[in-house]
């Protein structure tokens, strides 16, 4: 998307005028964010339909919601991305038999790694330093570690479905995910 | 609980490993600090969502989110309509490709008038214009039984210069005026011209006019977009 990026602090306040009643505000919110929340639906729900389905959803809770952004939840961006990512999961819940079926067999967080280098150019300042911390930090797991992170992330797959999905016992798998988070806590420190 | 079982609960939290019964017990969880666990891992690892490349949603989920959340209204806290997947097939038509950043290059004559579908007993009839350069649809939303127009827009760029921007509604071939667009971002209502008649199926587009709009009863200017009204339950 080749769209003027805004400051956090136009978006924050963009959302405060949000929470109150002002829809004008509340289009340049969606039309900012949208396309980056789309993008993680997509990814994770496979399925455009669904995507942009939750992508209503995200939007209608994001208009009764607005009031409740505060700094110490990150960039606005940040908390956008983050009422996607839960209401994805949610929808993954409840629909991951069909997914499974629906999905390709190839290996999804390899692909996962490799989509950074087109998208970083679109990733604010401050957002391309959190990146840049935490995948540093990333490279300090095990090949195992970062995988099962990142399929987490991505697929939103809870611990026994990563165990069926990698042929893995769900014991080991269990121990990468907190291994893996062990690791990051000690490397970003503040989580 | 340690600190260091926390966090790591926290982060599993986030990540969504967690099985049903214990992300519950977390969403239960009266604790601020693994509240505030939660939201360090929650800001780091959004990155990794906003490092995906995106993807442009099509217009006509704007117009569901405009039409769910209601005109000036706070919403309901109830679900809103499926009526979205229906539309999933109309979308194209309803995708606009044109923009003000375009007109001036646009001297094609306006596009042919889709054949206008039966009328239906409609509660309201919805349209997304797109406008590229703005990155978010404008909407029209047209209620017969009211007699009523609702138009949302998000301004356009400067306002002084490009004069005003005109609805027609395409009615058996021929242009009827629905008004000029606001060029602040704004939703207003307005009561529509009697005696027309309202069809989903029906072109409605938009033209760029002199100040004050056409003072011929049809486009003079070139037509910037147009777009298809659909039923809206």
């Amino acid at each position: 998307m080749n769209r003027p990026e805004l400051p956090d602090q136009e978006l924050a306040d963009l959302l405060a005028a949000s929470a109150r009643g002002d829809q004008a505000a509340f289009a340049r919110v969606y039309a900012l964010a949208s396309p980056h929340l789309l993008a993680l639906l997509v990814r994770m729900l496979k399925r455009m339909d669904w995507a942009e389905e939750a992508l209503q959803d995200c939007f209608m809770r994001i208009w009764r919601h607005s009031d409740s952004y505060a700094p110490d939840r990150g960039s606005p961006m940040a908390w956008l991305s983050t009422i996607a990512r839960y209401r994805a999961l949610d929808l993954l819940r409840a629909r991951r038999p069909e997914i499974i079926e629906a999905e390709a067999p190839d290996d999804a967080p390899a692909a996962a790694e490799h989509e950074d280098e087109t998208a970083r150019p679109d990733l604010r300042a401050a957002e391309h330093e959190g990146l840049v911390r935490l995948e540093g930090c990333m490279e300090r797991l095990s090949a195992d570690e970062r995988r099962s992170v990142l399929l987490a992330y991505y697929e939103g797959y809870t611990h026994s479905e990563m165990a069926a999905r990698l042929a893995t016992p769900l014991g080991t798998v269990k121990s990468w995910v907190r291994r893996g988070l062990q690791q990051l806590r000690d490397c970003l420190g503040s989580a | 609980m340690d600190a260091r079982e926390r966090s790591l609960l926290a982060g599993e939290y986030v990540l969504g490993t967690l099985d049903a019964a214990a992300r519950r017990e977390v969403d239960a969880a009266n604790d601020p600090e693994l509240r505030r666990d939660i939201h360090g891992w929650e800001r780091h690892f959004a990155v990794l969502a906003l490092k995906l490349p995106t993807v442009a949603p099509r217009p006509v989920v704007w117009l569901g989110v405009m039409h769910a959340i209601g005109a000036g209204a706070r919403p309901a806290t109830t679900r809103p309509p499926r009526w979205l997947q229906t539309w999933a097939a109309l979308a194209t038509a309803a995708s606009l490709v044109l923009g003000f950043g375009l007109y001036r290059e646009l001297r094609a004559p306006p596009p042919a008038p889709m054949v206008v579908a039966e009328p239906v007993a409609a509660a309201s009839l919805v349209a997304a214009i797109d406008v590229p350069k703005l990155g978010v649809p404008w909407t029209v939303a047209i209620v017969p039984a009211r007699n009523e127009i609702t138009l949302h827009t998000t301004g356009i760029a400067d306002p002084a210069k490009e004069g005003d921007a005109e609805l027609w509604l395409i009615a058996d071939g021929k242009p009827v005026s629905l008004g000029l667009f606001p060029k602040e971002a704004v939703s207003v209502r307005r009561a529509l011209p009697s005696g027309l008649t309202f069809a989903a199926g029906a072109t409605i587009a938009v033209s760029l006019e002199p100040k004050g709009g056409s003072q011929t009863g049809a486009p003079t200017g070139p037509v910037i977009t147009s777009a298809t009204l659909l039923q809206a339950g």
